[in-house]
């Protein structure tokens, strides 16, 4: 029974660790290269236009 | 370079576009530059939105975009998930390699996140030896 409830422990706090570590993964990584996209410019000097800014 | 990703405006991402904001009007000699983009399906809606946010906020150096996004899935290559609501890229040089990524999915973008992220843009012109 003891192993039993001490498997479990080490069980529970391994996804609590993790549970704690999962975050959200997105956009381009470290080492990788910016590509070009294109977006309105709402404000600034080039309010107005389509561009890149990359 | 910082790109800043988001789906909605809110309070927090209002602050962390004003820190990064500041960040570059200090650090204009150093070339440091960031812009926004908002992933939207209303971009019509939205241009409105930020147009209005950078007069109330006084965000002067970095300029609020859109990026029509029907599908949600942000520009193409940028591997955006649908899970984030806001994510931070920051790259150097001519190369344009991405030194940093920060993703938070909805509601963790807080203040210590914007802390994080602001941080971070000095230990990147540092790196980049500027």
């Amino acid at each position: 029974m003891r192993t039993l409830l001490v498997s479990t422990g080490v069980l529970l706090a391994g996804l609590a660790g993790a549970g704690g570590a999962a975050k959200v993964k997105s956009g381009l990584q470290p080492g990788e290269k910016a590509g070009a996209f294109q977006v309105l410019d709402s404000t600034g000097p080039n309010q107005g236009k389509t561009l890149c800014y990359r | 370079m910082v790109a800043i990703f988001a789906r909605e405006i809110t309070g927090t991402l209002t602050g962390l576009v004003k820190e990064i904001d500041a960040a570059v009007g200090k650090n204009k000699k150093k070339n440091m530059a960031a812009f926004l983009v908002l992933m939207t399906k209303d971009a019509e809606g939205s241009d409105k939105k930020l147009k209005d946010l950078a007069k109330k906020e006084k965000i002067e150096h970095t300029p609020l975009t859109v990026f029509d996004d029907p599908a949600g899935a942000g520009p193409k290559g940028y591997n955006v998930s649908k899970d984030a609501e806001v994510a931070v890229i920051m790259w150097v040089g001519k190369n344009r390699d991405v030194q940093v990524n920060h993703a938070f999915g909805k509601g963790e973008l807080n203040a210590d996140a914007v802390k994080t992220v602001v941080a971070d843009t000095s230990k990147v012109l540092a790196k980049a030896g500027l």
